[in-house]
């Protein structure tokens, strides 16, 4: 895989579940997201020139959940993006979302930019685990999402499942792991340890994962990252190499020739710096 | 006086002057019609609808300056979905020139690269429509079209325009026909374009394939139809009827329509059509008189710079659905609006945002159109609690552990739903479900048994399942309207009351649980069959052999807007839309389809025929853009 280039990352922080890994704001008035992407339109326009003489590989678009943005606009403006900068021919857009914002409307806006996957926030298939973590989709909602995403075809489709839930059985992975690969585009499953889970959950629930990923010849890549043959991603690769990353958007990082700067992570300061 | 003598009075006056004469009620004055506006504006309202809030504002005003070009063209088409691509078609096969404005990208559509993966700029895969050539060869058809029509109107509850309604009845079938010629005519093409796509994977998990993408129509059973051969059509099932009347493209990724539509497309460039894609429609041209001459587009790619589109015969508005506007979503969709803030929900709540967000009804509605009526409805039916094979009328019971309805009568499903106690729901059956299953409808969510190859797959999971798993079974789907191979949970048990525990009912719930069950069979039993509520004798098939089966649901208030909004302006049967909602005063110049187009669906989407929605855009775009050609 020719990593010579540079990775992009465009943080949309918002989201419906906060108890992931990365800090995320709840979804707020409607006016607070529209400015935010008017921001952060301010600040590629900016900031881009940074890209200027580089080729992009990658672009993740995620810290959070992409589709609770105004996604017209942002997929016009990641569509803009790809036309303006320089761009592999099969550079990797990947967007991340939860199950319930992938509707109709919200998936026939994002055909726009020509995504080519969606980072899904599945977390477990199993309605008793989804409640116990306070999840804000039942399984049926998950199902009803990968039903829409096949409808619309999604080319493809990284699942984020928790391991180490109390409570969680092997069997209730494997379900997840059935659901979540199911439709032929589902070639990449991304495992998150659950914070508050036992050690000795952890371990056993990750090792039943592995073994069913591995059967079903997914390939481990590092960091707990599986995807068929083919389906690994060139940002989550670059990333584990360190090589350049530009990020865009509250809190983002920026790794350029061995140096590190990070974004302002307050809200505020964020608007007012590109208002 | 007293009441009785003040009938008295009035019989003896209507003896000497008659009764009031109908035809004297005298239609509203402008200054009623001015007051009346007011009226609604101080209550914060658009005039004529009832939700609350102004979603309507004022139509943008263009500044000359920013017009950069003036294009002239027999027919402007705004919009290039379903709809507005057969809009288009129809003015060209009329002689006419024409202009298609579309707000996405071409590659929204059509894949140029040669590799098979997902646009969603013509979603779907169903279309569904009547007496097509196509589909009488294959033993579906001829058949009645009154009673298509018919079954239409009793499904809205009348609210609908019959007339609207025929015209996709009646004409479908020779505008699917139109569509096949066209499509055959480019058999060398889709060879060239079409013959050997590569795929990181297909539908089947084969990876790194090459398939064959140019023979869209001879894809085996790509018709919805039932399990049985020998069927007489259509079927009837809680005295709704439903009938094959489809066309299914499902290639070799799940649908695949673009690749049968692209071929439409092209024949409209071939025969002078110009297609502006990245351009957004804004508002509407009118002269003097109030007829409609041109739209104003921008360029999204020159933003702030417009092209006056001029149109000599008339402009169509297909420009789709209102379901990225929440505040238009709020004001029109008063029943869902209803649920929804009893569920704690606002306007705000409703937040997701797309290109299809109600611009074309808008323009014109600012152009003198007004919407259809309340009830309007979206694509949002709330399914039965079903289980991987899709919308079949098993037993269905609520929280309590009561059973509410004719599980047959799929039509009237969401509003029972809604009505019943929020909380689980769940579908009981038996070692003889597969003898439902194979007695159900072809509405929208039921068995899809046009790829066998789904049929098999289910039933091989299904009969692989663990009796007494308390977490249940993942089962592979086979329900309409898609591929959908998607794993559904279903419980397997010994007993019905180990099921009962695995639904989640207990106490009480479960005790009425268990009686209703008791209570079915005895009315499966019995001479009169369901006396409770009158489901068809067929379907009451008693659940009394082990192992029992059951999935889980939940029954909530709280609202989807599902695929699309249906509700439209106010047209009459031509596709003119009505000034004021007048159809005998049709705007000039103006026409409309797809759903810009109201009076077609009522309060929620119907479905005789699989993919009705797609075929009922497509028609009515085909009428519209003929007649648009014709100035008719």
């Amino acid at each position: 895989m020719d990593l010579k280039g540079v990775s992009v990352f465009i943080r949309t922080p918002f989201a419906l579940w906060d108890k992931g890994r990365n800090a995320v704001l709840p979804l707020g008035e409607p006016g607070l997201r529209s400015a935010y992407m008017d921001a952060l339109n301010r600040e590629i326009s900016i900031r881009g020139k940074l890209l200027e003489g580089r080729s992009i590989h990658s672009i993740r678009v995620g810290g959070g959940n992409a589709t609770t943005l105004p996604l017209d606009k942002l997929a016009r403006m990641l569509l803009e993006f790809k036309r303006e900068k320089e761009v592999t021919p099969q550079v990797e857009l990947v967007l991340s979302a939860e199950p319930q914002t992938l509707l109709s409307s919200s998936l026939s806006a994002l055909g726009m930019c020509d995504y080519t996957g969606i980072r899904l926030k599945a977390l477990s298939a199993t309605d008793r685990l989804l409640s116990s973590i306070a999840a804000p989709h039942t399984c049926e909602e998950l199902e009803d999402c990968l039903y829409m995403l096949d409808a619309f075809r999604c080319p493809a489709i990284d699942s984020v499942l928790l391991y180490g839930i109390p409570g969680q059985t092997e069997k209730d992975m494997c379900d997840a792991l059935m659901v979540c690969t199911a439709l032929p585009q589902c070639d990449h499953v991304t495992l998150r340890p659950y914070m508050d889970g036992s050690r000795e959950a952890l371990a056993k629930i990750l090792c039943c994962a592995e073994k069913w990923l591995t059967d079903k010849n997914f390939i481990s890549y590092g960091n707990r990252r599986f995807a068929r043959k083919g389906g690994e991603s060139i940002y989550e690769i670059s990333r584990n190499n360190g090589t350049d990353r530009i990020g865009f958007g509250l809190g983002a990082v920026t790794v350029l020739s061995g140096e590190q700067w990070e974004n302002t992570s307050d809200v505020e300061t964020y608007l007012n710096e590109y208002s | 006086m007293s009441i009785a003598s003040s009938n008295e009075l009035k019989v003896k006056k209507d003896k000497i002057e008659g009764p009031p004469d109908p035809m004297s009620v005298k239609p509203a004055t402008p200054e009623e019609i001015s007051r009346a506006h007011e009226a609604a504006r101080r209550d914060g309202r658009v005039y004529g609808i009832c939700g609350p809030g102004d979603w309507l504002g004022e139509a943008p005003v263009i500044d000359e300056e920013d017009v950069k070009q003036v294009i002239r063209k027999d027919v402007v088409v705004v919009g290039g979905g379903h709809s507005g691509l057969l809009a288009t078609l129809g003015a060209v096969d009329e002689g006419a020139s024409v202009a298609a404005i579309e707000i996405q990208p071409m590659d929204a559509f059509i894949k140029t690269t040669g590799k098979g993966a997902g646009p969603g700029g013509w979603y779907g895969g169903d279309i569904g429509h009547v007496n097509s050539k196509w589909l009488i060869e294959k033993g579906f058809g001829p058949y009645n079209t009154g009673e298509i029509v018919y079954e239409f109107c009793k499904r809205t509850l009348g609210h609908c325009d019959p007339d609207i309604i025929r015209q996709f009845v009646t004409k479908s079938g020779p505008m699917m026909d139109r569509m096949m010629e066209i499509y055959d005519s480019y058999r060398e093409r889709r060879i060239l374009e079409d013959g050997a796509v590569f795929l990181k994977r297909d539908i089947l998990g084969r990876e790194n394939v090459t398939v064959d993408f140019s023979e869209m129509t001879k894809s085996p059973q790509a018709i919805t139809h039932c399990q049985c051969e020998g069927t007489e059509y259509p079927i009837v099932r809680g005295d709704y009827k439903s009938w094959p009347c489809n066309i299914q493209f499902y290639g070799h990724q799940g649908n695949n329509i673009e690749y049968f539509n692209k071929y439409i497309l092209y024949y409209t460039q071939d025969h002078g059509a110009e297609w502006y894609y990245e351009h957004q429609a804004v508002v509407l041209e009118q002269n003097s008189e109030g007829d409609v001459t041109g739209v104003y587009a921008e360029d999204l790619n020159d933003a702030g710079k417009y092209i006056l589109f001029r149109a000599n015969k008339g402009v169509v508005v297909a420009a789709g659905d209102f379901k990225g506007d929440p505040k238009m979503c709020w004001a029109l969709l008063n029943e869902s609006m209803e649920w929804g803030e009893r569920f704690g929900q606002t306007a705000d709540s409703w937040h997701m945002t797309s290109t299809r967000s109600g611009t074309g009804h808008k323009m014109m509605c600012w152009a003198g159109a007004i919407m259809e009526t309340t009830p309007r409805g979206a694509i949002n039916q709330k399914f039965a609690p079903c289980g991987p094979w899709g919308t079949v009328p098993f037993l269905q019971l609520n929280t309590l552990g009561k059973r509410f309805y004719n599980e047959a009568a799929i039509p009237c499903a969401t509003g029972i739903f809604n009505r019943q106690p929020e909380g689980k729901a769940c579908y009981v059956t038996d070692k003889k479900a597969w003898d439902t299953v194979y007695k159900a409808s072809l509405d929208h969510g039921a068995p899809n048994f046009g790829l066998p190859s789904m049929t098999e797959t289910c039933r091989e999971s299904f009969a692989a399942m663990e009796i007494g798993n308390p977490d249940g079974n993942k089962v592979f789907g086979m329900n309409l309207p898609g591929a959908n191979r998607i794993p559904t949970t279903v419980y397997a048990a010994d007993t019905l009351e180990e099921l009962a525990d695995m639904l989640g009912y207990e106490g009480a719930e479960k005790e009425t649980f268990l009686a209703e069950i008791a209570h079915y069979n005895e009315l499966c039993y019995s001479e009169m069959g369901d006396t409770d509520y009158g489901k068809d004798k067929d379907l009451m098939i008693p659940i009394d052999e082990a192992p029992f089966y059951g999935g889980k649901s939940r029954f909530s208030t709280k609202p989807s807007l599902g695929l699309a909004t249906l509700a439209g302006v106010v047209a009459d049967s031509e596709m003119r839309v009505a000034r004021g909602g007048d159809k005998t005063k049709p705007i000039k110049g103006l026409y409309t389809c797809g759903n810009c187009l109201g009076n077609r669906y009522g309060q929620e989407y119907v479905s005789p025929m699989a993919g009705n929605s797609i075929g009922m855009a497509m028609t009515h775009g085909w009428i519209a853009g003929q007649n648009a050609a014709h100035g008719v």
